[in-house]
């Protein structure tokens, strides 16, 4: 059990884990992914394309294995805290060291001795130390005393933040592909409707609203690059006007737990289709226009119809629409009506006979939808990981000690530093203070 | 335009810079290596003033954004952070060996900006990119470019100055630093780029859940900055934790410096997706 702990706590595992995840990351930039499985036959060949597929490559992001990877390098980041966080704690609470001594063990170390100690000598090397890393404590002994100051022994809980952070962000990704949802709509102008399609769902996801598109605008600059996208939508709950606002992109609106965003756009047939209605019984003509999904009254009291679906082309005959006759008609039926009336089908009977006049385009917008209840863990993440790779980075625990003491020759001034992580950094820091320390108040006096 | 002229005098003046540290490094006459920071100050302050410029003609011409929308623009940008960066190691740490290795990368990047094939002209937003994202995006993530390719560099003169564990101290090498100094100055160099790659990323992630909804999409430009991040982050765990010091950390750190070079390159050219704008 130790021996499987310690695998998964290791560093060996992690840097493996590091480069296998860079290494297979890269497949998915070279193949082309969810493409159809024709695309890659055509590509590759069929049998590569079996290939592809049985390891997952066509969506590699989401294949078992490399979640497992991820997952692999999520726990191993774990345990390895876990593991070792006791023995940062225990560093972090430790006393640093009090006892006077030669600090002949320290690697960053200098040493002087003055024939005599200037007044004041003691309070200058106290101030300076106090300025530059933190107020010393002081220790006295027989024939001298010792300054210990530190700074930044928090620091040493930076590289568990950034762990912390790596998690955060996984928790939040799971949380929003559990619990969210991604999906696409197409409105068109004037159209409203309530449902949006979920990636990867063939049946449309009922809202708890619905969306009226009221207008969408596009803008070209003088080079023919796109200039501006923009919806104006209307969110409606029971038939009420809720909101009102444009939708462009990078500014996205949220309604009821749902972000809606500038994500395409295109022509439909959804304009103003133009019908003629002729009365079988005497032949007399009548033309109504009307949009997708609005009620159409034919006048003198003849009917109501309602179009329900509107296409640039049926069967190769041209525009239609498909009219839903609810009065006039005997009975509430849905037929295909046409600009040019195909030969072989065969037209409702009915006391009215319909023909498509005209048909117009008109632009529909393509939102993209989402619901990512996860989004604000991730952003945690994000922060904490910042912070925390500023910690790691470049904050590090710092110990000075200086000790002056009495011997024989005179006092001898001892300077020692120590630092958790780059230590060239406080060298070079350190050998700037040690003219200020060693020669407190100003004063020379060297004999060694 | 000015700002077209100012910065194709820049690229030579890149050119001049890089040619005095290397000749400094080479012939070893101290006057070439100030004169070279020098001209280095001056061309980025011009460098500067051509950035600024860029920006002001735009808004003259009625389509105002911040000049980092194409490809052009971020070569640009990317020398100048080149030349920033450097400065501020020189200032640091005080070597001018390393100019020979850090500012060719500026003058190269100038360089390809000229091409004619790389468009040079103000073009306005498309809607994708009108977003108070771009500026914190595209900085950050030339920020980190430009610090790995300054560690690329110190890499490259660690190898060359460390032959198989042998200091080589003598003619051509005496006036670079220890091998060891190069080590900590690459490693210091990588922390910056390695924060300022992860700004980049997230900004980038915050910027297209914005946009379509979705923070992480696996189009290709994502998943090569996440190949180099995951590098970066290797020879992060590599070194503070398995103590892999020197060669193989400079190894590792030209392997990411190519991984940056294919995500800012290579995706446009070879593969397509989102960011199809950026050529």
């Amino acid at each position: 059990m130790s021996k499987i702990t310690d695998f998964l706590a290791s560093v060996k595992l992690t840097i493996m884990m590091l480069a296998l995840l860079a290494a297979t990351s890269i497949i998915g930039t070279v193949i082309p992914q969810q493409e159809s499985y024709q695309d890659y036959a055509r590509y590759y060949g069929e049998q590569t394309a079996a290939l592809f597929y049985k390891l997952y490559l066509t969506d590699m992001y989401r294949a078992p294995w490399f979640v497992f990877l991820l997952a692999l390098l999520a726990v191993n980041l774990l345990v390895c805290s876990i593991k070792r966080f006791p023995t940062t704690w225990r560093t972090y609470r430790a006393k640093p060291r009090m006892k006077p001594g030669d600090f002949a063990n320290m690697s960053i170390r200098a040493e002087k001795t003055l024939k005599k100690l200037p007044d004041g000598a003691e309070e200058a090397i106290q101030g300076f130390m106090r300025k530059k890393i933190g107020k010393p404590q002081v220790v006295r002994f027989d024939n001298g005393t010792l300054f210990i100051a530190e700074r930044g022994r928090w620091s040493r809980f930076g590289v568990y933040v950034v762990h912390l952070s790596v998690i955060i962000i996984f928790l939040g990704a799971i949380m929003g592909a559990v619990y969210g949802f991604k999906g696409m709509v197409n409105i068109a102008e004037g159209q409203t409707v309530d449902t949006i399609y979920l990636r990867g769902d063939s049946e449309p996801k009922k809202l708890d609203f619905s969306i009226r598109c009221d207008k969408f605008l596009v803008e070209f600059y003088p080079s023919g690059a796109p200039k501006e996208f923009r919806s104006d939508l209307t969110f409606q709950q029971n038939g009420q006007n809720e909101l009102t606002a444009p939708v462009l992109v990078n500014h996205p609106v949220s309604y009821g737990g749902v972000t809606f965003y500038q994500s395409s756009y295109g022509k439909t047939m959804g304009g103003d289709a133009v019908i003629q209605v002729t009365q079988v019984a005497g032949g007399k003509t009548y033309d109504v226009s009307g949009k997708l999904d609005q009620e159409i009254v034919i006048p003198d009291n003849l009917g109501k119809i309602r179009i329900v679906d509107s296409r640039e082309d049926v069967m190769n005959f041209g525009p239609a629409v498909k009219i839903q006759a609810l009065e006039g008609m005997g009975k509430p039926i849905q037929f295909w009506v046409f600009k040019k009336q195909p030969p072989f089908v065969q037209r409702p009977e009915g006391p009215l006979q319909f023909d498509l006049k005209d048909l117009q385009e008109t632009y529909y917008t393509g939102l993209q939808t989402n619901h990512d209840p996860g989004v604000w863990l991730v952003y945690t993440g994000f922060c904490l990981m910042i912070l925390g790779l500023i910690i790691a980075f470049f904050f590090s625990h710092r110990l000075l000690w200086v000790q002056i003491r009495k011997r024989d020759q005179g006092w001898q001034i001892i300077m020692a530093g120590s630092s958790n992580k780059n230590k060239p950094g406080y060298e070079r820091t350190f050998e700037t203070w040690s003219p200020s320390i060693l020669n407190p108040a100003g004063q020379e006096g060297v004999i060694t | 335009m000015t700002s077209s002229f100012l910065l194709s005098a820049v690229t030579f003046i890149y050119l001049a810079v890089a040619v005095l540290y290397l000749c400094y490094f080479v012939f070893k006459v101290r006057f070439l290596g100030t004169l070279g920071t020098w001209v280095a100050v001056g061309g980025f302050a011009l460098n500067t003033l051509g950035i600024i410029l860029r920006w002001v003609e735009s808004y003259q011409m009625g389509i105002g954004h911040a000049p980092l929308s194409n490809m052009y623009e971020s070569l640009v940008f990317f020398a100048w952070t080149v030349i920033l960066i450097y400065l501020l190691i020189e200032w640091k740490y005080g070597f001018k060996s390393i100019g020979a290795f850090a500012t060719p990368f500026a003058f190269l990047s100038m360089a390809y900006a000229s091409f004619s094939s790389v468009k040079s002209g103000i073009q306005p937003l498309i809607p994708a990119l009108k977003s108070n994202w771009l500026i914190a995006h595209v900085m950050t993530c030339f920020l980190g470019y430009s610090a790995f390719a300054i560690a690329c560099g110190i890499s490259v003169m660690y190898m060359m100055k460390n032959r198989n564990g042998t200091e080589r101290n003598n003619g051509l090498w005496n006036l670079m630093p220890a091998s060891g100094t190069l080590d900590d100055i690459c490693y210091r160099t990588v922390l910056v780029g390695f924060l300022m790659l992860t700004v980049g990323i997230i900004t980038g992630a915050v910027w297209a859940h914005s946009a379509w909804g979705t923070y992480w999409s696996w189009d290709p430009k994502e998943t090569w900055s996440l190949v180099t991040w995951l590098v970066y982050a290797t020879l992060l765990h590599a070194r503070f934790v398995r103590g892999w010091q020197g060669k193989r950390i400079a190894v590792l750190s030209i392997v990411g410096f190519a991984c940056v070079i294919f995500t800012y390159f290579g995706v446009n050219f070879l593969l397509r997706g989102l960011h199809s704008y950026a050529t």
